[in-house]
């Protein structure tokens, strides 16, 4: 099954990341930066698997802490989240097969990664890659960086059209594309139905209230009057 | 309205760019305050912009959400309204993690969204459920998202399947009721839904007990034959990997659509898979011809991608050909050299397949080769071409480039140096060093690597020189040369002072070599080699150089009196003088083992240099011809002898038993004599740590490594601590001590080793005054370990089992390593003897307790534990159609089939307990009627 996708950016920032499994924030993060500086490493025209020593996934145990890593191993050591309250005493005897793998592809700004098990086909999911990559695309009509920052939660649902608790719900580009468009409707639709002011919300793209498009000001005038707009507004 | 959207905090965050870390903070900290407010008010629409801005804040920075942000989130999934909802459902997974028990508080939500008229309220609930579903919600939701599968919407009926399979995994018991409901979406009409089945069935034979599964092995089958969809037969072909090895006539059934799909399909990620299918799912196993032709085809298609442009299909080449190896070796030794040149791409990932793969290639005839290649990549570029021809050469080059790392390929980072070395020390020692006939070149190969690795294998390369060493016998002499030249090598000891733990390690290794079996020819020079000159080496290498002097010392003193004349007297007290001087300048006695054989060599030459200034030489030794100085020695052989006593003084106490290999696991099988309580402490430990606070931590610091040292290497910890004085006692208990040659030690030797060892503990706080009965060590009864010469030699000769194995498990033979017979006619067992089994104590035939435990098989965790047998009921609903065919090809099988199809659909269900909690379980007999009763 698929663990983790993963959408950063060239200077490691995160623009996305799903984990299947829950792995604390820390761990999180720390793959992640751990994710972008092999990766990050590697000219253009490599393989797009990332295998490389002193690189490991953290494993995540029953009560949910991480599991010391694996020493000797040049692939991920997994056997991660395979269930909770099972218990894990087996996972030493797996072999390389449920190892993780990292696959990833580099489009212009963006690091698309995903990390799996050895129940997915490598080549196989680095097609399932291109596929998000044209969802977001048709979603965001010629998708780049800004889009998927600043509508980070449409990014989360166009992925929950191709992938549902780690497992591929969906490879075919025009299906997913209507249901993305089915859900968007919906939303639209409930946003407008109760609350006509809400239409120039920040789901229509628009921004609200003044305070925020002054990025360029000073901060702590900036802060002030918003905190004060805070007292108002919950007085 | 002045609340921050998160489109606002987006913008904000994108102009602090380049503010200073504490500015973001502060800027980090308002945004948190005004969530926190946004989160308790009332108005459920700023509540989710909350929600959204903390989950894009902690994808960001790893920040600690508000306390009850989990609470929120179930406030946000439980609202009425579409957009709001899905905010909440996609935050959720987020919001959740194993101990939040807010999860409870969403059952009830997430049941009525499954449950909604509305058609998309349940792909929503089904999406939030996989992804926080808990062992508790599985059960509440099961029956729920079971009915969901048969919805009318194929959308719906997907998510469903998929989010079974979560289910399934957090509660096994649902297996039992929903696997027929599994079954029938194999049949569906939508191949989405049909494909999304396969998915979880693929992942349940994997994760669970595959013989589930085999029963649906006809419609498998006819999948795999009709359906053209790639990523479905990637999953199904996948799947029969799992299910051929427990259902071995699959095999002959698959091998046509399989070789089918192999020569025709252009999908290369489906090939790819059918050629891993065939490797895993062993359907080149057996040497059948069938075999043998599908894995001639097999390996030629991936040769091809071999010298692929595209590195990704490369990469799985190389990735499938190690699989492929064990059962057929000969077919990959013709792409070798392509092999090899992968280990030279510029990419880490392929080169990294490319050393798995040359790792398991790996036999007697091209280890040399393989190990030559992969040393050749530890040395820096400029001189590769060069070649590895000896240490020499090597030294040369490495002598050269160590002052210039900038020329190095940066190829080489240091994980993969470390990666590199460790595989050519793995594939060496591999079997107890199975592939190597070259002893000799073994040796330099392990000095060379000292040379060039710059990587942390130290400590497992001295081990390793320790541990062939002895158990090569013929290869002694040569080591010692080899170490000698380590010592005198200004590199190692400039490096191994500057603190490279490498050099450190592997200058222990030659110091302990070099003592322990250099012969006496020249040994003053090699006495003067060993003794330390630098005061930064590590205390522990100082403690071994100083004590491979003495040995050595010991045994030239010991050949001298036979020749004792005034000139020898005189050589003698010259080295005897040096090793005062290195004693008293050189050594690193900042720590208390270098300070403590320091000071009891000085004791015991101080000792010696007294009797031998007190000795009068006869000066006419040399003149006298051969003939007549032994008459001379004859005639004077009841008298006092010409040389002074002293010179035996040292020889005793290292000569008196020959250090052997001690077998795997020896320790442990030291059985525990009768009477010996080791659990009631010697000393109070409250006492203890009242009196001592502190004093004893140096002592136990140096006990911890005896402890685990079984799981290692026991013959090289039994060795190096032999070689350190601090394991003394245990070789005591070995019972009589038996002299190199083979007799017993006598009395007087006994007693003058006691003696000295009295006198060492007499000035040492650390050891209790004790009487002399029970300080003699001999007389504790531990159990006698076996020296058994004419065992040990049969053993040798012959091609040696592991003794320990065949006395444990079956008292056989062990069987060969599977190598191919072909092999072992080409090359032959040269006559290099090895001790491969080393020491066992007596009578340890038994497995310990220790042993048996983990021997026994490992329970995975998750579905592993359930161990459900459903062939009772499944085939009998199978499709008449996809039944015939599975039926055609077993025609050997009839009463199996025709039991199933008898037997009433009953799904017997056992489930196997976990090892540890002792949880049992009777063997459930579950009626179809009442899970479907249920599941409604």
């Amino acid at each position: 099954m698929i663990q983790a996708v993963l959408i950063f950016n060239n200077h490691g920032k995160a623009r996305l990341s799903k984990f299947y499994t829950p792995l604390p924030a820390q761990s999180q993060s720390a793959l992640l930066s751990q994710i972008f500086s092999f990766v990050s490493d590697r000219p253009a025209g490599l393989c797009n698997f990332l295998d490389a020593p002193g690189l490991h996934f953290p494993r995540v145990g029953a009560d949910g802490k991480v599991k010391p890593r694996r020493k000797g191993k040049g692939r991920m050591g997994a056997g991660y989240g395979q269930g909770y309250g099972q218990g894990y005493e087996g996972d030493d005897d797996e072999d390389d097969e449920d190892e993780s793998r990292i696959i990833y592809r580099h489009y212009a700004t963006l690091y698309f990664v995903f990390v799996v098990d050895g129940a997915e086909s490598e080549l196989g999911i680095l097609d399932l890659i291109q596929v998000f990559v044209e969802s977001l695309d048709r979603t965001f009509e010629n998708v780049c960086e800004l889009d998927l920052i600043f509508h980070f939660d449409e990014v989360h649902l166009v992925l929950a059209e191709i992938i549902q608790g780690g497992l591929v719900l969906e490879t075919n580009l025009a299906e997913i594309a209507s249901c993305v468009r089915q859900t968007r409707a919906l939303r639209q639709a409930s946003i407008n139905q109760n609350n006509p002011i809400s239409l120039m919300s920040n789901f229509s793209g628009g921004g609200r209230g003044g305070g925020g498009g002054s990025a360029g000001d000073n901060v702590r005038n900036v802060a002030n009057r918003w905190l004060s707009g805070l007292g108002v507004g919950s007085g | 309205m002045w609340e921050r959207s998160l489109q606002d905090l987006i913008r904000g965050l994108r102009s602090h760019k380049n503010s200073s870390k504490a500015e973001l903070d502060a800027f980090l900290e308002e945004a948190m305050s005004e969530i926190r407010a946004e989160l308790r008010g009332k108005d459920m629409e700023l509540k989710a912009e909350g929600v959204v801005k903390m989950c894009y804040l902690m994808m960001l920075h790893p920040l600690a959400p508000p306390p009850s942000f989990a609470f929120h989130v179930v406030e946000v999934m439980s609202s009425q309204r579409y957009h709001l909802k899905q905010l909440g459902y996609v935050a959720a997974p987020m919001a959740f993690s194993f101990d939040t028990e807010e999860v409870v508080l969403t059952v009830n939500g997430i049941r009525k969204d499954l449950l909604a008229s509305h058609a998309h309220l349940p792909p929503l609930a089904l999406m939030g459920l996989s992804d926080i579903v808990t062992p508790a919600l599985a059960r509440d939701v099961y029956a729920d998202v079971a009915t969901l599968t048969t919805h009318s919407r194929p959308h719906v009926r997907k998510r469903a399947v998929l989010a079974l399979f979560r289910i399934f995994e957090r509660y096994p018991d649902a297996m039992r009721m929903g696997f027929s409901r599994l079954k029938d979406r194999l049949e569906d009409d939508d191949p989405g839904v049909v494909s999304a089945t396969i998915n979880v069935i693929t992942e349940l034979s994997r994760k669970s007990n595959p013989k589930n599964f085999l029963p649906l092995a006809p419609q498998l089958f006819e999948l795999l034959t009709t359906s053209s969809n790639n990523w479905m037969l990637i999953k199904i072909v996948k799947l029969f990997a799992t299910l051929t090895p427990i259902e071995p006539r699959l095999v002959r059934k698959l091998l046509p659509p399989i070789t089918n799909l192999i020569s025709t399909t252009p999908a290369i990620s489906l090939l790819y898979e059918c050629v891993r299918t065939c490797i895993t799912g062993g359907m080149l196993e057996g040497r059948t011809e069938a075999g043998d032709a599908l894995a001639r085809v097999c390996v030629e298609k991936l040769s091809t991608f071999l010298s692929d442009e595209d590195q990704n299909l490369k990469y799985i080449a190389l990735l499938a050909m190690v699989k492929i190896v064990p059962t057929h070796p000969h077919l990959i030794a013709d792409y070798q050299d392509e092999i090899l040149q992968s280990l030279d791409d510029e990419d880490v990932s392929i080169r990294m397949r490319a050393l798995e793969l040359v790792s398991s290639m790996v036999n007697r005839r091209n280890l040399k080769e393989i190990v030559t290649e992969l040393i050749s990549h530890l040395v820096p570029k400029e001189t590769k071409s060069a070649g590895r021809k000896d240490a020499a050469s090597l030294l040369a080059q490495t002598a050269e480039s160590t002052g210039s790392p900038s020329g190095q390929a940066n190829l080489v980072s240091p994980a993969y140096r470390l990666e590199l070395s460790q595989r050519i020390m793995d594939m060496t020692s591999a079997e107890t060093y199975d592939n190597v006939t070259d002893f000799e070149w073994y040796m330099s190969v392990l000095i060379d690597l000292a040379y060039v690795a710059q990587a942390p294998i130290g400590a497992q390369l001295r081990a390793t020189m320790l541990d062939v060493v002895s158990r090569v016998k013929s290869l002694r002499g040569y080591s010692v040369q080899l170490c000698q030249r380590i010592l005198n090598d200004e590199h190692f000891s400039t490096a191994a002072s500057a603190g490279d733990e490498t050099c450190s390690e592997v200058v222990y290794a030659a110091a302990w070599i070099c003592g322990e079996y250099s012969s006496t020819h020249d040994a003053p020079r090699m006495i003067r080699d060993l003794l330390p000159t630098s005061e930064t080496e590590s205390a522990s290498t100082t403690a071994v150089r100083l004590m491979a002097a003495a040995k050595v010392f010991g045994r030239w003193a010991s050949d001298i009196s036979v020749d004792w004349n005034i000139k020898v007297r005189q050589q003698c007290l010259d080295l005897i003088e040096d090793i005062f001087m290195a004693l008293k300048e050189g050594p690193n006695l900042s720590e208390l083992i270098g300070h403590e054989r320091a000071s009891n060599l000085s004791h015991l030459f101080t000792l010696i240099r007294n009797d031998v200034e007190k000795n009068v030489a006869p000066n006419d030794g040399d003149d006298m011809p051969a003939g007549m100085r032994e008459g001379f020695a004859e005639d004077d052989a009841g008298t006092t002898p010409k040389y002074p006593k002293s010179l035996f003084l040292l020889l005793p106490l290292f000569d008196s038993y020959e250090l052997n290999p001690v077998g795997y696991k020896a320790q442990e099988r030291v059985s525990l004599p009768d009477g010996l309580d080791l659990d009631t402490p010697l000393v109070d430990p409250a006492l203890l740590k009242a009196e001592f606070d502190g004093v004893d931590v140096d002592s136990e610091d140096q006990e911890e490594p005896d402890i685990d040292a079984g799981e290692n290497m026991a013959a090289l910890q039994a060795a190096i601590k032999a070689s350190d004085g601090s394991a003394k006692p245990k070789k005591g208990g070995k019972g009589p001590r038996v002299k190199a040659d083979g007799t017993p030690e006598s009395k007087e030797e006994r007693a003058a080793r006691r003696a000295a060892r009295k006198a060492r503990q007499a000035g040492n706080p650390h050891y209790l005054a004790a009487d002399d009965d029970l300080d003699d060590i001999d007389s504790i009864p531990i159990v006698k370990l076996e020296i058994d010469d004419d065992d040990d030699e049969s053993a040798r000769n012959t091609r040696p089992g592991r003794r320990l194995l065949s006395a444990a498990v079956s008292g056989g033979k062990s069987p060969r390593r599977p190598g191919t017979p072909l092999e072992d006619k080409v090359v032959a067992r040269p006559e290099v003897q090895i001790d491969r089994e080393g020491e066992m104590p007596e009578g340890s035939g038994h497995a310990t307790p220790t042993e048996k435990a983990a021997r026994r098989k490992k329970t995975n965790g998750g579905l592993k534990a359930l161990d459900i047998d459903m062939t009772g009921d499944d085939t009998g609903r199978a499709s008449p159609s996809s039944r015939a065919t599975y039926d055609d090809y077993e025609p050997d099988s009839p009463v199996k089939t025709d039991d199933r199809i008898a037997t009433p659909p009953v799904e017997v269900v056992q489930v196997v307990a976990k090892k540890k909690k002792k949880k049992k379980r009777a063997v459930l007999a579950e009626d179809d009627g009442a899970d479907t009763g249920e599941t409604r």
